[in-house]
């Protein structure tokens, strides 16, 4: 018994290994490899259409991937299992399902399929963000959509939560609330949480972990703080540009000859040695920067 | 990606004859093209070929295609360029418009003064069609900027103005009378003169967000309004259709007894519309709406009939017939357009499938699998067997007997039909594409063998036509080569879905 909670305990809530996909040719994931720790809250970033929507999908099991496998608690995520569907809830980007049900519909309806659906929650967060109950979800705006999504999806108490731009249609006072929401179910209950987006403040207000995928690929995967430690901007006067190290995350010209790069420090915090160079400077990067830097 | 209006803007800077002619097929989407390329291949094809076949009757045979023809040119393929015209106008672009107004001119004499002059070339009345043809033109491009109700009742308006016409003080010339042709000609440009003041206020004004005052047009045309989503047209979606329903039109659903345990009502409710298990006051109002548009259609029939010496009789026949268009309604429409919503909804990929998908306790996927094609067959079979069921009694009934050939065709179209909904429900759940051009294919021949059997039938029922047991076996002969596509549809999309782990998968691109 003990042998079996300790796998359940262990086994990685979320694993992708290898995943590819394309759309009518163009590559939308390029061999992504990604797993998720029990408890973390996992910030997945990226431009538009860099695949995040793509890798949540092939990670749930809601497509068929080229190629690669996706696991859900331990289990493939093509064929779940009702006790590992029990433990996961998904809200995707644009919520459209059961537009004929209202809100109240829609729990009673989806609660009877969850052993360990919160009703009392579920009526409260309806009340407290106000959402109508007599009119069907079809007619609610695309925010009081989304919040509908969001509180079916925590009233089924997950332990895993998959969220896709949760935060696009909110005001930013829903936006904040949502926010806390995810930070105390991680907190309280453990609940691992995987979110996609694309505003950084966001991430650097919940996530544990930060993974930035770019043109289908992961380009890094890292604890929140890691990354700000771990990544540097290292600044090449025209002069030196050419003796630039190969190896970095991005890397770009200035007109004037200069050339900015991405690089990673090692385990003592320091750059590649051409930083201590004349006229060369390393500068440590927020979040944001790195993700303008990667992304551009 | 560039707006279409924006690279027609680029070929059609410099305009010639070509690009004028070609310029309203450029504002079709492929579909649409080939549709219109297909009937139009077919009625002027067949104003010529016919020619020599139909004796000294050629000139009414050859006129009427010919005129169905230019309605459709006139109703569907001119209007769109509103489109081009609205869009040039949002996104500034000089040019479009004054290419629009010389490609309408262009038509116009293709439409009305080319098939003149060749009706008057080989020895046919070519004023009269001339005019005819203009006077068509005229009536469709206008019918095409109204809003739709205005439509029908333009539409209708000649029938009951037929009926009232001794009690009232009005003379309009009928065909044969003298200035007969004079008086269509003038018809003809004032109603010219009304669609072109409608055509200046649209294009002015844009489209209204209101779909009663909307033109018919955007109901036609899915790829009318581009990227207008809340567009109301043939391919509205039943999101749209939830949004712009009133309240007191929306189904009350009714999620008792879902759950776990009770697999198909829960998927009942996951498939939506016509599916839905409704309250039983949602279901009695649902009724009452229905029989409230059959009580009006019934009066407008006896406002049709007034006057009629024989007035009892021809009521009769028109209720009759009316009553098959009903059933036919209920057939076709209450049996396809579920699916043809599941279909739409599910191509996306935030419907309910993975909400489906994720949804535990909805058994295993071979057995859901099974639960969810029979949940999703039996509605449409049913509405269908109980319209074949139907229609079979009425033509019995009608007939004073049972006979073979209406049961070998009602057999027929039984099985045709639920051949149809296996493939259309396979297709959806086993991501199966029918490709745009078997679709095409597809449709003019069921539109050409539709058009033969609803004209045999009808000359039958009226007693203009003969009932032959040929006749009947060789229109189920054609009824009966459809299901060769079928077939392969159905083994197709069933092969597919076996394949699929699991039955939510949403179709990706």
């Amino acid at each position: 018994m003990n042998a079996v909670l300790d796998t359940s305990v262990t086994t990685a809530p979320l694993d992708a290994r290898g995943l590819t996909h394309c759309y009518e040719g163009s590559n939308a994931l390029k061999h992504v490899d990604l797993a998720l720790e029990p408890g973390s809250v996992l910030g997945l970033i990226g431009r538009n259409g860099a695949g995040k929507s793509t890798l949540i999908r092939a990670l749930l099991g809601l497509l068929i991937p080229l190629s690669g496998e996706a696991f859900v608690f331990g289990e493939p995520a093509l064929k779940l299992t009702d006790a590992v569907k029990e433990r996961i809830a998904y809200v995707p980007q644009q919520p459209e399902a059961l537009a004929w049900l209202t809100a109240e519909q829609m729990f009673d309806y989806l609660g009877r399929f969850y052993p360990r659906w919160d009703h009392g929650f579920a009526k409260s967060m309806l009340s407290r963000w106000q959402i109508p109950t007599n009119r069907v979800l079809g007619k609610l705006s695309p925010g009081e959509r989304q919040r509908v999504d969001l509180i079916r999806a925590l009233a089924s108490q997950p332990e895993l939560l998959v969220l896709d731009e949760p935060a696009a249609a909110l005001d930013p006072v829903a936006r904040r609330e949502l926010l806390r929401e995810i930070a105390m179910r991680a907190g309280e209950s453990g609940t691992t949480v995987l979110f996609s987006t694309h505003i950084v403040s966001d991430l650097e207000r919940v996530a544990s972990d930060v993974a930035f995928l770019h043109e289908g690929r992961l380009l890094l995967h890292c604890s929140v703080d890691e990354t700000k430690e771990r990544y540097a901007r290292l600044w090449l006067p025209a002069a030196l540009a050419n003796a630039a190290p190969e190896k970095a995350l991005s890397r770009r010209r200035h007109e004037d000859g200069s050339l900015s790069l991405v690089v990673q420090r090692d385990a003592a915090g320091l750059g590649p040695d051409i930083g201590k160079l004349p006229g060369a400077r390393l500068e440590a990067m927020g979040l944001e920067d790195l993700f303008v830097e990667v992304a551009e | 990606m560039a707006h279409p209006a924006m690279s027609l803007a680029a070929r059609t800077r410099h305009g010639h004859l070509w690009q004028w002619l070609v310029l309203p097929w450029r504002a079709q989407d492929q579909g649409g093209q080939w549709f219109m390329l297909t009937i139009l291949a077919l009625t002027l094809g067949g104003a010529v070929l016919l020619k020599p076949l139909v004796g000294s009757g050629w000139p009414f045979i050859s006129g009427t295609l010919t005129g169905i023809a230019v309605i459709l040119i006139w109703l569907y393929l001119m209007p769109c360029c509103l489109r081009l015209t609205l869009a040039a106008r949002a996104l500034r672009l000089p040019g479009i418009t004054a290419q629009v107004y010389t490609s309408f001119a262009l038509y116009a004499v293709l439409t009305s003064v080319l098939p003149a002059i060749l009706f008057a070339l080989v020895g046919g009345p070519g004023l009269t069609v001339g005019v005819a043809c203009f006077f068509a033109a005229a009536c469709a491009f206008l019918l095409a900027l109204l809003p739709h109700y205005v439509c029908f009742a333009v539409c209708m308006a000649p029938a009951v103005l037929g009926s009232w016409m001794t009690p009232l003080p009005i003379w309009v010339p009928r065909p044969g009378d003298a200035g007969f042709l004079m008086a269509l000609g003038w018809a003809s440009v004032a109603l010219a003169c009304l669609a072109i003041a409608r055509w200046y206020r649209v294009s002015a004004g844009g489209i209204s967000d209101s779909r009663w005052r909307r033109p018919l047009i955007c109901n036609l045309s899915a790829t009318y309004l581009g990227n207008d989503r809340s567009a109301p047209t043939l391919h509205m979606d039943d999101m749209q259709l939830i949004r712009q329903r009133p309240n007191w039109l929306q189904p009350e659903v009714d999620v008792r007894h879902t759950g776990p345990r009770h697999l198909q009502r829960s998927l009942r409710v996951a498939l939506g519309t016509s599916w839905l298990p409704l309250t039983r006051r949602s279901y009695w109002r649902q009724v009452l709406y229905g029989m409230l548009v059959l009580a009006f259609s019934v009066a407008f029939v006896a406002l049709m009939t007034h006057g009629d010496p024989d007035g009892q009789r021809t009521l009769w026949h028109v209720l009759l017939a009316l009553a098959g268009g009903v059933m036919l309604a209920i057939g076709c429409l209450a049996s396809l357009s579920p699916l043809l919503g599941l279909h739409r909804r599910w191509s996306r990929t935030n419907a309910e499938l993975p909400l489906l998908a994720l949804l535990p306790h909805l058994d295993a996927p071979s057995r859901i699998k099974a639960t969810l094609l029979h949940v999703g067959l039996r509605l449409p079979i049913t509405r269908w067997l109980v319209w074949a069921a139907l229609a079979w009694i009425v033509a019995c009934w009608h007939h004073g007997s049972i006979t073979l050939g209406i049961t070998l065709t009602m057999a027929g179209l039984t099985l045709f039909g639920m051949l149809l909904i296996a493939a259309l429900l396979l297709g959806i759940v086993g991501h199966q594409h029918i490709t745009r051009s078997s679709m095409v294919v597809l449709t003019v021949y069921l539109f050409v063998l539709s058009l033969f059997s609803g004209g045999y039938a009808l000359a039958v029922l009226f007693g203009r036509m003969g009932f032959s047991l040929p006749g009947v076996l060789a229109l189920a002969f054609w009824w009966l080569l459809l299901l060769a596509p079928l077939g392969g549809f159905i083994v197709n999309g069933w092969r597919a879905w076996q394949g699929l782990p699991h039955p939510f998968l949403a179709r990706e691109g």
